[in-house]
């Protein structure tokens, strides 16, 4: 027979093989296993990093291999792990018995709505681990199996946690919908501990966490380094400004202990954030001091296991003890605020050492922070503002058009919503909200927390941000908004990748920084740089007039 | 009245069923989600199809030239680029826009005009096919651009502070923003 | 193929209470026995799942806060979004409980007519359908308790007449009745027709919902269709209240295949997902203030753990800290001597493992 020519109708019938081939097979969930396709999933951890923080099965493995080299016994340790956890934990065991899969959480999730697969909706994302504990501790999951979606442990189960659980970055949108609170981050934090317990986690999140360990920060920065890191910041503050500062190190006897992300370090545009803490603090001629000890305000240990959020957080306290500070403020940090908020104070205090923080500048005691001792920096700035401590010209940020990107965990962890927008609001002169139903306590995630954030993953973290780059883009087009403030360390490395992809033109700013360079600062000179250095309010080679 | 300007009245079908086509290339238990436009922010994978699509159709059946097939296209490939789709399946959708033409045309394709219409839009969609791979090529590249752009920046503090550089360029990529 | 296996075993239920009572004559078992049993397994069942649950204690205080916290004095906090001590989270389950707070957030954006702004129309049909539901079916059960009292209490006849408002029909329809079956249905529709709704539903999920749409059907079957002899019912309910029950035999078995279904969803509830009608008064998410760091929260089982101490950090560190002039607690020579000092004995330097 002949081929039919390409103007013939006959000829469309010819490609229902691309029909056939475009529709993905409809298989029930628990029959569909995990394929491991580049740039979805995350290396994992290096053997020394395990070796090091003494942590089960070391070994270097890819989840492309066949053989994960779990250890013999692992559905016992699964077993045991999970018994443990249904007894230490009510919410876990909560939320195992009573989700009715209304499917109000179903399209909350960043991952889903971005990219569309099942198995990111977060009651699916539940039912993973769900699955498993109806058929191990619930009687109708021992006698009726798959029907009442009880199902066995095998290793496609494992293989499926360690790709869904690293799809999901804790930011508990659906949690907020959720008509039981339903916390699909608790339940990956049991899910990734779990995993843990086989050796199996991912070396974005492990590494910085063995590094912290050792050195106090996720980077590694040894504290000579931090000390270079910190007077190079100096220097540039002065090229900006022509005011020297003090850069107090480990500093016995200081008032405040001041605790921030270390990605604030090295990533831009982090670094002009912390130029930003500097040189407000000087302004304002605060006593404090950072340390080389404690130079990590985040916690990778939130992605790792609740014993490894201790291990690391012990250092803050420790820190402000030795150095016999009163209090302890933290810098612009998502996940940090998060374990400050909730896990720090039942873990590692009572801080009875410390006092109830109290600024030195307007008197203002921090009721609300009297048993932590620790204060965010926001409020703290908000206060100042409040009082008029700072004299600002937020003329110098006209060029500016600024939306604020609410951060998963202070929003729906902490609740931290209006300080920032109040700092903004005195510092730049145009700033636009993006639509209601993706800020504050709906805001959506960036896509690369909870040890997301790394490069390997790249589809999946713009697959994750498209929902947060849609509403950029919407201010965008509609405001012409340039720039994205932010106050999370992880969201000002990674959105400023979502912005490159979904609304290029936006650049991403930490609010200190922006506070930083509408500050008039005592002394400075005719200021033409910005803390970036660049030439945003003349030309720096013109001689000065006058 | 000719042929394609049959095809014109029928626009808002022709779109819908080409939209059709295309959410099939999704998981199937997200293909109710994605259709349920009625949100840019909350379903934007949803809206951007239907957008997209629909203004499509108006390009190839009014002979747009290929500035405005690339504008209409640009977002639709953004998305399919970083979605789950080989490189094949991510275009492919564009072909399928030839079988709700003949789905749509009934009647019409006895029309004594049809063939050489259908000859003329078929040109367009493979042209159009051409342009989706251009696009989505580009922002494959994009995706690794912006993931070294990262890397860099990740390290930029370092870089600055060792002083080696006779260049204190402070953006490390030296590529323009927008590009 | 779930949908099918509940709806089978649904009416196998209802076929069973045809056998046991229209067949084999079994009233007492299915009219006495079944009952007693039913509420026990349900009284208990419940008691120990919650007991059971309480058992495992809350670690941390981990409330979702969805609106601003209680902060500086001048800002304004959210307090039933947010609430920051008892009484606000009492205000804060009372939404959740009784008026489903959170599905209501459900809100979406429309684009028609250029503007955005936020719409509540479909996005809501979840909310209302639940809220239907739930309200209908307490007013029924509510009613039902004309059958359990003599003299009926005025509350249970005004809800009984405020329902039957518009009189149609010999004897009344309820409103209830309709708004029930038509809630339990829409709610099973929408699990049978979205795709991902019937991706993730279980034999869990359709199971109570066609339970519950047997036991309305059936209900309003012996309202309105079958001459039900509501004296006899009435005699049994007393009966079965006041311990001296004796089954009626007037009854028909579509009687008694109504109460048979109602038993079955007692001694169900309390091992299904149903229970989330306590657990929701036990979700850590919901039911805790957000005042972590005003007062500290206490962990039972909080122990030690293997830290880095700042010590082990020094030892490591402090020679380049030495040099770049940042301030240590030993000198290199300090530690050096109490280095050479420690090598007769043990070596005090390593070694902070405080794991119990």
């Amino acid at each position: 027979m002949a081929e039919p020519s390409f103007d013939s109708m006959d000829y469309y019938k010819k490609d229902e093989l691309l029909e056939v081939d475009h529709k993905p097979p409809r298989t029930s969930w628990m029959k569909t296993p995990v394929e491991f396709r580049p740039g979805t999933w995350i290396y994992p951890t290096k053997a020394k990093h395990l070796e090091y923080l003494g942590m089960p099965n070391p070994r270097d493995w890819s989840p492309t291999d066949e053989d994960w080299k779990l250890p013999d016994n692992w559905q016992e340790i699964i077993f045991n792990g999970m018994r443990e956890r249904l007894d230490k934990y009510r919410s876990f065991k909560v939320f195992m018995d009573i989700c009715v899969r209304c499917g109000a959480c179903a399209d909350k999730c960043h991952f889903f709505i971005g990219g569309g697969d099942p198995k990111n909706m977060p009651v699916l994302r539940a039912e993973l681990i769900r699955s498993v504990y109806r058929k191990d501790f619930t009687t109708a999951g021992k006698l009726l199996g798959r029907m009442v979606g009880a199902r066995k442990l095998t290793y496609d189960v494992i293989k499926e946690w360690f790709y869904y659980f690293y799809q999901c970055t804790e930011c508990r949108r659906c949690s907020v919908f959720c008509p039981y609170g339903i916390d699909t981050a608790e339940i990956t934090m049991m899910g990734r501990e779990l995993l843990h317990e086989l050796g199996l986690g991912v070396n974005w999140a492990m590494e910085p966490v063995a590094n912290c360990f050792r050195t106090g920060n996720h980077l590694g920065i040894r504290p000579h380094g931090l000390k270079d890191t910190l007077e190079f910041f100096a220097e540039d503050i002065e090229e900006a400004t022509g005011i020297s500062i003090d850069i107090p190190m480990n500093k016995k006897g200081a008032e405040v202990l001041f605790i921030t992300p270390s990605g604030d370090f090295l990533a831009d545009p982090g670094t002009y954030t912390c130029m930003g803490y500097m040189a407000l603090f000087h302004e304002i001629g605060l006593d404090y001091t950072w340390s080389t000890y404690a130079s990590e305000g985040g916690n990778f240990g939130l992605f790792t296991s609740h014993e490894m959020i201790k291990r690391l957080n012990a250092k803050m306290y420790a820190e402000a003890k030795r150095l016999g500070v009163k209090w302890i403020l933290g810098g612009e940090c998502g996940h940090m605020w998060r374990v400050v908020n909730q896990y720090m104070d039942t873990m590692n205090g009572p801080a009875d050492f410390l006092e109830v923080p109290k600024s030195p500048i307007t008197g203002t005691v921090f009721e609300n922070a009297k048993s932590t001792k620790m204060v965010h920096i926001m409020e703290f700035i908000a206060d100042l503002i409040k009082h008029g401590k700072l004299k600002l010209d937020a003329s110098r940020n006209d060029h500016l058009k600024v939306t604020f990107h609410d951060s998963c965990n202070p929003a729906r962890s902490m609740g931290i919503l209006e300080e920032p927008r109040y700092v903004l609001k005195h510092v730049c002169n145009n700033f636009y909200e993006m639509p209601e139903n993706t800020i504050r306590e709906q805001t959506f995630c960036c896509g690369g927390g909870a040890g997301l954030g790394t490069d390997e993953n790249m589809e999946m973290r713009l697959r994750g941000g498209l929902p947060r780059g849609s509403a950029v883009k919407h201010v965008q087009d509609k405001y012409g908004v340039n720039t994205l403030a932010t106050m999370c360390a992880i969201d000002r490395a990674t959105l400023q990748t979502v912005c490159d992809y979904w609304a290029p033109g936006v650049g991403v700013s930490g609010i200190t920084e922006m506070v930083a360079n509408a500050m008039i600062m005592k002394g400075e000179k005719k200021r033409k740089l910005n803390f970036r250095l660049e030439p945003v309010w003349g030309d720096p080679d013109e001689d000065e007039e006058g | 009245m000719d042929y394609i300007e049959k095809m014109k009245q029928k626009r808002s079908s022709l779109a819908s069923d080409w939209l059709r086509r295309t959410l099939a290339t999704y998981p199937a238990d997200a293909r109710a989600f994605f259709s349920k436009v009625n949100d840019r922010f909350t379903n934007p994978v949803g809206s951007r199809l239907a957008e997209g699509i629909a203004s499509l159709v108006d390009l190839i059946l009014s002979d747009a030239d290929s500035k405005e097939l690339c504008e209409a296209l640009d977002p639709l490939m953004q998305l399919r680029a970083i979605q789950d789709f080989t490189p094949a399946r991510a275009v492919s959708f564009i072909f399928s826009f030839k079988e709700s033409l003949e789905k749509e045309s009934g009647g019409d394709i006895n029309s004594p005009d049809a063939v050489p219409a259908i000859r003329e839009l078929n040109r367009r969609v493979d042209q159009l096919a051409l342009f989706a791979f251009d696009i989505y090529t580009k922002y494959k590249q994009k995706t690794y651009e912006i993931r070294v752009d990262e890397i860099k920046r990740s390290m930029a503090g370092l870089m600055r502070r060792t002083g080696m550089f006779v260049d204190e360029e402070k953006n490390m990529t030296s590529r323009p923003r927008d590009v | 193929m779930k949908f099918i296996g509940s709806l089978v075993a649904v009416l196998l239920l209802v076929l069973l209470a045809y056998l046991g009572v229209g067949v084999a004559g079994l009233r007492e078992l299915f009219g006495v026995v079944l009952p007693y049993v039913s509420v026990v397994v349900l009284l208990l069942g419940i008691v120990w799942r919650v007991l059971c649950w309480a058992k495992s204690p809350v670690p941390f205080k981990i409330p979702t806060t969805c609106g601003q916290e209680k902060s500086l004095p001048w800002i304004k906090q959210n307090k039933l979004d947010n609430p920051s001590n008892g009484l606000q989270v009492v205000g804060r389950m009372i939404l959740e409980i009784l008026f489903f707070r959170s599905l209501f957030r459900n809100t979406r954006m429309d684009f028609r007519g250029g503007e955005e702004k936020v719409v509540y129309g479909p996005s809501k049909w979840l909310w209302i359908g639940a809220i239907a539901f739930h309200y209908s079916f307490l007013v029924v059960f509510f009613r039902h308790l004309r059958f359990f009292s003599e003299p009926v209490p005025w509350l249970v006849k005004l809800t009984q007449d405020v329902d039957g408002f518009f009189q149609l029909g010999v004897p009344a329809f309820y409103i209830t009745t309709f708004v029930f079956i038509g809630a339990v249905g829409y709610l099973l529709l929408r699990r049978l027709f979205i795709p991902q709704l019937r991706y993730i539903s279980l034999v869990n999920d359709y199971f109570p919902l066609l339970l519950l749409l047997g036991i309305g059907t059936t209900g309003f079957f012996l309202r309105h269709l079958f001459k039900t002899d509501v004296v006899a019912i009435k005699e049994l309910a007393l009966g079965l209240v006041s311990f001296g029950p004796k089954a009626p035999v007037e009854a028909s078995w579509l009687f008694y295949c109504h109460l048979f279904l109602v038993c079955v969803l007692f001694m169900y509830l309390p091992f299904s997902k149903i229970m989330h009608l306590a657990g929701v008064f036990l979700s850590p998410s919901r039911n805790m203030p957000n005042n972590n760091r005003a007062v500290r929260h206490v962990n039972p089982w909080n122990y030690p753990v293997k830290v880095h101490t700042y010590e082990e950090y020094e030892d490591e560190f402090r020679e380049k800290m030495y040099a770049a002039g940042l301030p240590v607690e030993k000198t290199p020579e300090q530690a050096a001597a109490e280095k050479s000092a420690g090598d007769n004995g043990d070596d005090a330097s390593s070694g902070t493992d405080n794991k119990e």
